[in-house]
């Protein structure tokens, strides 16, 4: 007979990886926030590179979000945020941020934000749901 | 050993906590008006409390912190906490992450749901075994 | 400290284009302008940015000083004019219209944008504290 421990109960609740995940991608949108408007705020500024998420982040949570493995997901700290490589100065000064680029970008990453808290928010309503059996 | 009219039965000491069945084991034995039907409910007792003690893998009690029931509490008392933490670190200025604090105020009222519904079910188990018909 | 995003990035911008905007109005403003205090005709005010890294991470802009740009206005020959020199020459100020309004347009684009990332950043907030309603 299996020993079974009470309190792990709680912690395997919120354990699927896709809940996980959301929770870390609502922290990395909102760090991408930041250096997106911090890219914009330096939109004039001569000489001024562009900053963005580290790629190899993006590739490590993707690889553990299609393996399911809540652990790792749990393990990852916060985004670096690096200058980006290979981009061209957009003007003579060396700033390479593009107005229109960045704002594209702020579009998308808000819109992210968003999908991420209503993913979040549906997983835990569900859970109430499964527990009380009633909708609210 | 278990014939009808005897009060002794030798049913072991199921260690069930707060529905330790010896209690109602030993008035099943009392005398009943109904010739041979007795046997045939005497053994379907036997089959659902052999199916309970399948289903009740340990008692209730565990070693380590001297209960497991208390380890639940504790632990939805740490999410709590964790929340709480979280909430003041905001309200202090401390901290700039609004999404997380409310995450963990909804995981810590999750947690603290399946506590209370725990208990209800359990209450009504109870209740429903006081009321279960000899 | 703020709930609100990279809030302290744009409106560290939303100040510095705005300086920028007031730079160029003044230049608009002047550039007819033969002669200021010091006698001579008006000279084109330049702002110059830096970014600078905040306590919260945040990359900000200040307006690191406004300068005058000393390149030589046009001359024009136009001896009946009271500031006109001896050789008849009137030295004008060296603002061109069309170079202020090419940066008005780049600074009021900068300036909007900036406004929409504050913006995006507030309704950010707002969702965030709707999770788990």
């Amino acid at each position: 007979m299996r020993c079974f421990s009470w309190s792990v109960m709680i912690e395997s609740l919120f354990a699927s990886s896709n809940y996980q995940a959301s929770k870390l991608l609502m922290d990395v949108t909102a760090m991408r926030h930041q250096a997106l408007a911090g890219n914009l705020a330096n939109v004039e500024t001569p000489g001024f590179k562009r900053v963005d998420i580290d790629p190899s982040f993006q590739a490590s949570l993707n690889a553990s979000i299609r393996a399911g493995e809540t652990e790792s997901i749990q393990q990852m700290g916060v985004p670096r945020l690096s200058e980006v490589e290979g981009l061209k100065a957009t003007r003579s000064d060396g700033n390479n941020v593009s107005l229109d680029r960045e704002l594209m970008y702020l579009n998308q990453n808000a819109l992210d934000y968003s999908a991420m808290g209503q993913f979040v928010s549906s997983s835990l309503s569900r859970l109430k749901m499964a527990i009380t059996g009633r909708a609210q | 050993m278990n014939t009808i009219g005897n009060a002794a039965f030798s049913y072991d000491n199921l260690n069930l906590g707060p529905f330790s069945f010896n209690t109602y084991t030993k008035g099943v034995g009392k005398v009943s008006p109904r010739g041979k039907e007795d046997g045939g409910f005497q053994q379907s007792l036997d089959m659902k409390i052999n199916s309970l003690r399948a289903t009740v893998s340990e008692p209730l009690r565990t070693e380590g912190t001297g209960s497991a029931v208390q380890d639940f509490v504790l632990s939805v008392d740490a999410k709590g906490k964790e929340a709480d933490a979280m909430r003041s670190a905001v309200l202090s200025g401390e901290s700039t992450n609004l999404h997380q604090t409310m995450i963990a105020s909804q995981e810590a009222s999750v947690s603290f749901t399946l506590m209370l519904e725990m208990r209800n079910k359990v209450m009504e188990a109870y209740q429903e075994l006081m009321r279960m018909q000899i | 400290m703020d709930l609100i995003p990279g809030i302290q990035a744009s409106a560290s911008a939303l100040q510095a284009h705005q300086t920028h905007l007031e730079a160029i109005a003044q230049n608009l403003a002047n550039a007819q302008t033969t002669r200021t205090a010091d006698g001579n005709p008006y000279q084109r005010q330049v702002v110059s940015f830096a970014s600078f890294l905040d306590g919260q991470g945040n990359q900000s802009v200040r307006v690191t000083g406004i300068q005058s740009d000393t390149s030589p206005g046009s001359t024009l020959h136009n001896p009946g004019h009271p500031h006109a020199g001896a050789d008849g020459m009137l030295r004008m100020p060296n603002v061109s219209a069309s170079v202020e309004m090419v940066d008005m347009i780049s600074a009021s684009r900068a300036y909007e944008a900036n406004l929409t990332a504050a913006k995006t950043a507030r309704q950010m907030a707002e969702r965030a504290l709707e999770i788990g309603r």
